[in-house]
C-alpha cells in the first residue's frame, strides 16, 4: 500500500470568522477521533481565518475523508496545494495536530505563522517543514508546562 | 318471488352466508387468474388456465355444494359421491374451456364463446348435483326456473368475460367479479326455486343440520385452500413481474453512471411541474449545472477517470441541494435541479453559489487530482414563464451568461441576456470571418535588463483591428478563439510574424510568444515552432514561448512531453501569470522552465501592499534559487522599478518604459540601440 499525503488551504466562511479558533480546534479533535480509525495522521494550522491542513495515510482513506472535507461549507476557496506518493509520513504521533495562532504561548511565533500561510503558495516543501516545527515546538511547549 | 321464497324459507341462512363468501373470495381470485390467463402468451397461459380453472371451479362446486347443504326441503337427503365428484370435475374442466376461448381475438366471439361456457359449465356442475341429490320425497321440477337459471348463468358469465376482456389498468377488475357471482349465485338460487321436494309421509326424519355443517366447513376450508393457493401464486408472480417492472423503470429514469435522475426523466418532471404551475400550482426554480474544464479531464486523465470524477460530482451536488430538489444528469458534462416552492432569489442564488462552491473544490481520485468547476444558470418561475420549453431557453441563456462572465459562477435569467447573447454570437461570426482576412496584427512589448536598462527582447502581443469594432482587447476575443477552435490558427499567425520580424532585429534581442494551453496539447507545438524558425531563419535560442501553470495543471505528462520537445530544439520556456493561479514549486522542479515572470497585478500593488511585496519578494528569491530568470511585468512607477529592481528581479516590461509599440515602431527602436527610457 502506498502512502500519499495531501496538502490543501482554504478560508473559513465570513458568518464564522469570530468564532474560527474554537471552530478550527473542534475540525482537528473531531477528525483526530475520526482518522484514529483509519490511519490518516497529519495536521491543522489556523492562520488568520486561514486552514492549512496536512493529511497523510493510505490512499482510499484519505481521499475518502478529503472528499467528506471538499462537502464542508464551513470553509471556502479550497486550494489543493500537494498530492503525491510519499515514502514516508511527516507527522507520523499525530492523528491531527492543531495549531491555532489564537493559542496562548504562540504569540512570539506569528511570524513564522504567517510564514507557513505564505510558504504553501509558492514552497511546498518548505512550507511542511515549517509547519513540523510549529508543531514540534507547540508539543515540547505544552509538555513543559 | 319463488327464489326469495326458496332462499329464506327453505335454507339454513348460516351455511348460505358461508356459500356467499366462498363466491365472493372464489371470485375475486378467480377474476384476477382469469385476467392473467387470458393476458398470458406462450405455455404460461396453460398453467395459468389450469390454476385458474381448478380455483374457479372449485370455489364454483363449493358454493353449489355447501349451499346445497343448507337447502332445508323438510326431509331426509343423501348424496351421490360419484355423480358429486363428477359434478366437481364438470365444473373445472368447463371453466377451463371457456377460459381458453375467451382469448379468441375477437372480442365478442371470445365473451359469447368463452364466457357462455363458463356460464354453461356451471350449470351443468349444477344441475349433476343435483342429480346426486337424493332426497326421500317427491321431486318436481319447474321448467320455466331452469330455463332462466341457464340464460342468468350464459348472459352474466358472458358479460363477465366482456368486462373482463375490456378491462385495462391496475385496478381490481371489480366489475367482472360482481358478474361472475351473480352467474354463480343466480344459477344456483333461481335453479333451486325449480326444484321442489314433497315429503311422503312416514319417511322424513328430518335433516341431519350437524352432519351437514360440518362437511360444508370441511368443503369450505379445502376450497378457501385451492383459492388462496391460487392466491399467493398469482402474488407470488406480480410481485416478482412488479419488481422487475421497477427495476425496468428505475433503469429507464436514471443515469447509470450516476445514479441521478436522467434527462428524459428530467424532462417529463419539469413538463409535469410546468403544467401543475399553469393550474395555479407552487413556483419552482430550473438550475443548469455546466462542468467547467471536464473535457481537459476526459482527454488527458481517460475517460474511466472522467467517470469516476462524475459520481463524485453527482454526490457533491445531492449533499448541496435541499432534500427534496430533484438533482438530474441531462448530459455528458452536464447537470440539472429543480428546486420546488423555491421563488425567492436570495434563497436560489445561495443555493447556486454552494453547488459553485462545491464543485469548484479539488477532485483526488485514485491518487491523482482533477481541478474542475462549474457555471451555473437558473430561471425562476416566477418571473412569468410557465412553458417547459421557455424556462429551458431562458435557463439556456443564463447559463451562456455565467459562463461568459468567466466561468466558476451562476447567472439568473434576465431578457436582457438574451440580447447580449446575440451580441456575442456576432462578436463570434466577426471573429471566425477575421481568421480568414487575417485582421490580427502583433504588437510588442519592449522587456529591459534591470541594472543596465538595455533591451533585452519584447514580448509579442496579439491585436485585433476589426474592420467593425476597431482594437479589440485579447482578453476579449482570446477565450472565444479557444473555445470556438480559432486559436490555434491566431497563435500560429502569431507566432509567425513574431519570429520574422525578430530575425531582422539585433542578434542581442530574442522574442516572447505566449502559447495557449490549445496549442500545447494539441501535440503540434514543437514541429510548428521548428518550421517557423526555418522559415523565418530565427536562431531557437533567440524565441521565448510563454507558457501559463493552467496548461500545466491539466495534464502535466502531456505538457512534460510537449515542452521536452520545445526545450530540445533551444527554444526558451517562461512561465506567465507566476503567482496567479496554482504556483506551486512542484512544477518548477518537474518542468523545464527557464523563466518566471511575476503577475501584473502584484506588481501594481507595490510597494505598499505587504503581501505583494512579500510575494515579489519570495518568488525573486526563488528564481535566484533556481537558476531561473525573474521577470517584472506591469511596472508603471519608480517606486515599483526600484522595488524590483532591489529585490533582484532581472527583468522588467511596463508602461513605464514602453508601451506596446507596431512591428515597424520595434524595428525602428532596436536599431536605434537606445535604451529604456523613463515615464517623462
Amino acid at each position: 500500500m502506498t502512502l500519499q499525503r495531501l496538502f490543501y488551504t482554504s478560508r473559513i466562511t465570513d458568518d464564522d470568522v469570530v468564532r474560527g479558533p474554537t471552530i478550527a480546534r473542534r475540525i482537528a479533535e473531531a477528525s483526530a477521533r475520526r482518522n484514529a480509525e483509519c490511519g490518516i495522521t497529519g495536521s491543522l494550522a489556523y492562520i488568520d481565518g486561514h486552514f492549512i491542513q496536512v493529511l497523510e495515510g493510505e490512499m482510499h482513506p484519505l481521499e475518502e475523508t478529503f472528499e467528506r472535507i471538499c462537502n464542508d461549507f464551513r470553509h471556502r476557496e479550497m486550494k489543493l496545494i500537494d498530492y503525491q506518493t510519499v515514502p514516508a509520513r511527516l507527522f507520523p504521533h499525530w492523528h491531527m495536530a492543531c495549531v491555532i495562532d489564537a493559542d496562548e504561548g504562540l504569540e512570539g511565533r506569528a511570524g513564522s505563522l504567517s510564514e507557513i500561510r505564505l510558504l504553501s503558495t509558492l514552497n511546498v516543501r518548505e512550507a511542511l517543514t515549517a509547519m513540523l516545527r510549529l508543531v514540534d515546538e507547540a508539543d515540547a511547549q505544552a509538555l513543559a508546562a | 318471488m319463488r327464489v326469495l321464497t326458496c332462499l329464506f324459507g327453505e335454507h339454513n341462512l348460516a351455511l348460505v352466508a358461508l356459500a356467499a363468501i366462498l363466491c365472493i373470495i372464489g371470485s375475486f381470485v378467480s377474476v384476477q387468474l382469469f385476467l392473467r390467463t387470458i393476458n398470458a402468451r406462450g405455455g404460461s397461459r396453460f398453467h395459468w388456465c389450469f390454476l385458474a380453472s381448478v380455483c374457479a371451479g372449485a370455489s364454483i362446486w363449493a358454493t353449489h355444494f355447501i349451499a346445497m347443504l343448507g337447502y332445508q326441503p323438510g326431509v331426509r337427503v343423501t348424496f351421490d359421491a360419484t355423480l358429486t365428484i363428477v359434478s366437481a370435475v364438470i365444473a373445472i374442466a368447463g371453466v377451463g374451456t371457456g377460459l381458453m376461448l375467451s382469448s379468441l381475438r375477437n372480442r365478442w366471439l371470445a365473451a359469447l364463446c368463452g364466457g357462455g361456457t363458463i356460464g354453461l359449465a356451471i350449470s351443468a356442475m349444477h344441475y349433476v348435483g343435483m342429480f346426486a341429490y337424493r332426497a326421500d320425497g317427491i321431486v318436481t321440477w319447474l321448467p320455466g326456473y331452469v330455463a332462466a337459471s341457464l340464460a342468468c348463468a350464459v348472459v352474466f358469465g358472458a358479460v363477465a368475460i366482456d368486462r373482463l376482456r375490456a378491462h385495462d389498468g391496475d385496478r381490481h377488475p371489480w366489475l367482472p367479479t360482481a358478474f361472475l357471482v351473480l352467474a354463480i349465485v343466480m344459477l344456483h338460487f333461481v335453479g333451486m326455486a325449480a326444484f321442489t321436494v314433497a315429503p311422503i309421509a312416514g319417511f322424513g326424519s328430518g335433516p341431519q343440520s350437524e352432519v351437514f355443517v360440518a362437511m360444508a366447513s370441511a368443503i369450505a376450508m379445502a376450497a378457501l385452500l385451492i383459492v388462496g393457493t391460487g392466491l399467493s401464486t398469482y402474488l407470488v408472480e406480480m410481485r416478482t413481474r412488479t419488481d422487475a417492472q421497477d427495476r425496468l423503470h428505475h433503469i429507464a429514469m436514471h443515469d447509470t453512471l450516476t445514479g441521478l435522475h436522467n434527462r428524459h426523466s428530467f424532462n417529463s418532471e419539469l413538463r409535469r411541474k410546468s403544467h401543475r404551475l399553469s393550474k395555479g400550482g407552487p413556483p419552482f426554480a430550473l438550475i443548469m449545472i455546466d462542468l467547467d474544464r471536464f473535457k481537459p479531464v476526459n482527454d488527458t486523465l481517460g475517460h474511466p477517470y472522467g467517470d469516476r470524477v462524475l459520481k463524485a460530482v453527482a454526490s457533491r451536488l445531492r449533499k448541496a441541494v435541499r432534500e427534496h430538489d430533484m438533482v438530474a444528469r441531462i448530459g455528458g458534462d452536464e447537470f440539472a435541479v429543480l428546486a420546488d416552492g423555491a421563488s425567492d432569489p436570495i434563497v436560489v442564488g445561495h443555493l447556486a453559489e454552494r453547488i459553485v462552491e462545491v464543485l469548484s473544490r479539488p477532485f483526488v481520485i485514485g491518487g491523482q487530482s482533477a481541478e474542475i468547476g462549474a457555471s451555473v444558470g437558473i430561471t425562476l418561475t416566477s418571473d412569468g414563464a410557465v412553458d417547459a420549453d421557455a424556462l429551458i431557453q431562458q435557463v439556456d441563456v443564463a447559463l451562456y451568461h455565467a459562463k461568459e462572465e468567466g466561468r466558476g459562477r451562476h447567472s439568473f435569467f434576465d431578457p436582457s441576456l438574451t440580447q447580449k447573447l446575440l451580441e456575442r454570437r456576432r462578436l463570434e461570426a466577426d471573429l471566425r470571418r477575421a481568421c480568414i482576412r487575417e485582421e490580427f496584427e502583433v504588437f510588442f512589448q519592449p522587456v529591459l535588463d534591470t541594472q543596465s536598462r538595455e533591451f533585452i527582447g519584447a514580448e509579442a502581443l496579439v491585436r485585433w483591428r476589426s474592420a467593425e469594432r476597431g482594437m479589440v482587447s485579447p482578453a476579449v476575443f482570446i477565450p472565444i478563439a479557444e473555445e470556438l477552435g480559432l486559436v490555434n490558427t491566431i497563435g500560429g499567425m502569431v507566432l509567425d510574424r513574431a519570429c520574422h520580424e525578430a530575425a531582422s532585429w539585433p542578434d542581442h534581442l530574442m522574442v516572447a510568444v505566449n502559447v495557449s494551453p490549445v496549442q500545447m496539447m494539441g501535440g503540434r507545438l514543437a514541429t510548428d515552432i521548428a518550421q517557423v524558425l526555418h522559415r523565418t531563419g530565427l536562431a531557437p535560442h533567440r524565441l521565448e514561448i510563454e507558457i501559463t501553470e493552467t496548461a500545466l495543471v491539466a495534464d502535466d505528462e502531456l505538457a512534460l512531453r510537449s515542452l521536452e520537445e520545445v526545450r530540445a530544439l533551444g527554444v526558451k520556456i517562461s512561465l506567465d501569470d507566476f503567482g496567479t493561479g496554482y504556483s506551486s514549486l512542484s512544477y518548477l522542479h518537474r518542468f523545464p522552465i527557464d523563466r518566471i515572470k511575476i503577475d501584473g497585478s502584484f506588481v501594481n500593488k507595490l510597494p505598499t501592499d505587504a503581501g505583494s511585496a512579500s510575494i515579489v519578494r519570495a518568488i525573486a528569491q526563488l528564481g535566484a534559487s533556481l537558476n531561473m530568470q525573474v521577470t517584472a511585468e506591469g511596472i508603471e512607477t519608480d517606486d515599483q522599478y526600484s522595488f524590483v529592481a532591489e529585490q533582484g528581479c532581472g527583468h522588467m516590461q511596463g508602461f513605464l518604459f514602453n508601451k506596446p509599440i507596431d512591428a515597424k515602431s520595434a524595428a525602428k527602436l532596436f536599431a536605434s540601440g537606445s535604451s529604456g527610457r523613463f515615464a517623462a
